[in-house]
């Protein structure tokens, strides 16, 4: 390891306010509290709430469906190809609903690493690694393990 | 952290009278290592805070449906590390839409100014090189150099070969010694 990393190992140049992870702690069980309340904490529009609810989960369930098939009749040849049937769509995107956001499309994207362009050194021990790392380094080719 | 702990914790969680001891069992476990993890990520402590409330949140919402078909300290890494990329996305996307600039590296002098960085000239030039790195080496290098994780246990946060961690990590040592030469000459 460089000088440099070797004499920073083990600092940390970050502090937090004082008190700060038993409130973090005290904070996070609160939000959780609040979002365990029943939904007849929604009062007097409770019933009209529990209908909006159903109603839009009907609603992008069909949007969602609409996309899959979309999907599917698609020519690329890497398309999705769906074994369950309809209506077994339909239910498992009702049933699940509340669990799309686009934020988890989004998560799901983040991660999609190249592993394809990925030498298998998974058993070379750290100075083979290095070894052929310092051979490689000089190649051109190398800046694409810069997107692993 | 020894597996059987989390083991045990798991069966508090997933139990109806030990789960709200359960919570504040794994919060006081896991909040440090998280939250130091996606401070270094993130450097403002506002927003490490928000996305480390996130990250047990989900972590609350998920955990009947975890299946240990990973350690738990690896499966509550992956959601933190999701929530991070989430957070850094997001925010790239608002700069963007009200005309900032984005993707211009760390900003010293607001790191300089902030009461909760106490850093000094070294340290800056360390995370100045780290932020020069692609979002997925700079996770592999923080697993690996700050936490101290296994290649075995970063693959499994990060669902990729323990080859191409190793080839990642190294590649980001050598870019960070560069970068740390070339600016303290």
């Amino acid at each position: 390891m460089p000088e440099g990393l070797k004499k920073l190992k083990g600092t940390n140049p970050f502090r937090v306010p004082e008190g700060y992870f038993q409130e973090l702690e005290d904070n996070v069980l609160d939000r959780w509290g609040q979002e365990q309340q029943p939904l007849k904490n929604h009062g007097v529009g409770s019933m009209w709430y529990r209908w909006m609810a159903i109603g839009g989960a009907v609603a992008a369930a069909a949007l969602l469906l609409v996309f899959f098939r979309g999907l599917e009749s698609s020519d690329r040849p890497e398309a999705i190809t769906w074994e369950l049937t309809e209506q077994e769509l339909l239910n498992y995107v009702t049933e699940n609903i509340s669990e799309f956001s686009e934020e988890d499309f989004y998560s799901l994207e983040s991660l999609d690493f190249q592993e394809d362009l990925l030498l298998d050194v998974d058993d070379l021990d750290s100075d083979q690694f290095e070894f052929i790392y310092d051979q490689l380094a000089e190649d051109p080719e190398l800046d694409l393990w810069e997107e692993i | 952290m020894h597996e059987e702990d989390d083991i045990l914790l798991l069966n508090q969680l997933r139990s109806p009278n030990g789960r709200e001891k359960g919570y504040r069992v794994l919060l006081s476990r896991y909040q440090r290592r998280i939250y130091w993890y996606v401070r270094r990520y993130l450097y403002d402590h506002e927003d490490a805070n928000d996305v480390v409330q996130n990250t047990f949140i989900k972590i609350f919402r998920g955990i009947d449906s975890y299946q240990g078909q990973s350690r738990l300290s690896t499966w509550i890494f992956r959601i933190a590390t999701n929530e991070a990329l989430t957070f850094i996305g997001k925010k790239k996307k608002a700069a963007l839409t009200v005309g900032e600039r984005v993707g211009e590296g760390l900003d010293v002098n607001m790191l300089r100014a902030d009461p909760y960085f106490d850093g000094d000239e070294l340290q800056l030039r360390l995370l100045e090189a780290i932020e020069t790195l692609p979002d997925k080496q700079r996770i592999v290098f923080t697993l690996r150099y700050y936490e101290e994780m296994r290649y075995r246990e970063i693959a499994g946060v990060l669902d990729t070969s323990v080859g191409a961690l190793k080839a990642s990590y190294h590649h980001a040592v050598k870019k960070i010694e560069r970068h740390i030469n070339m600016t303290t000459q």
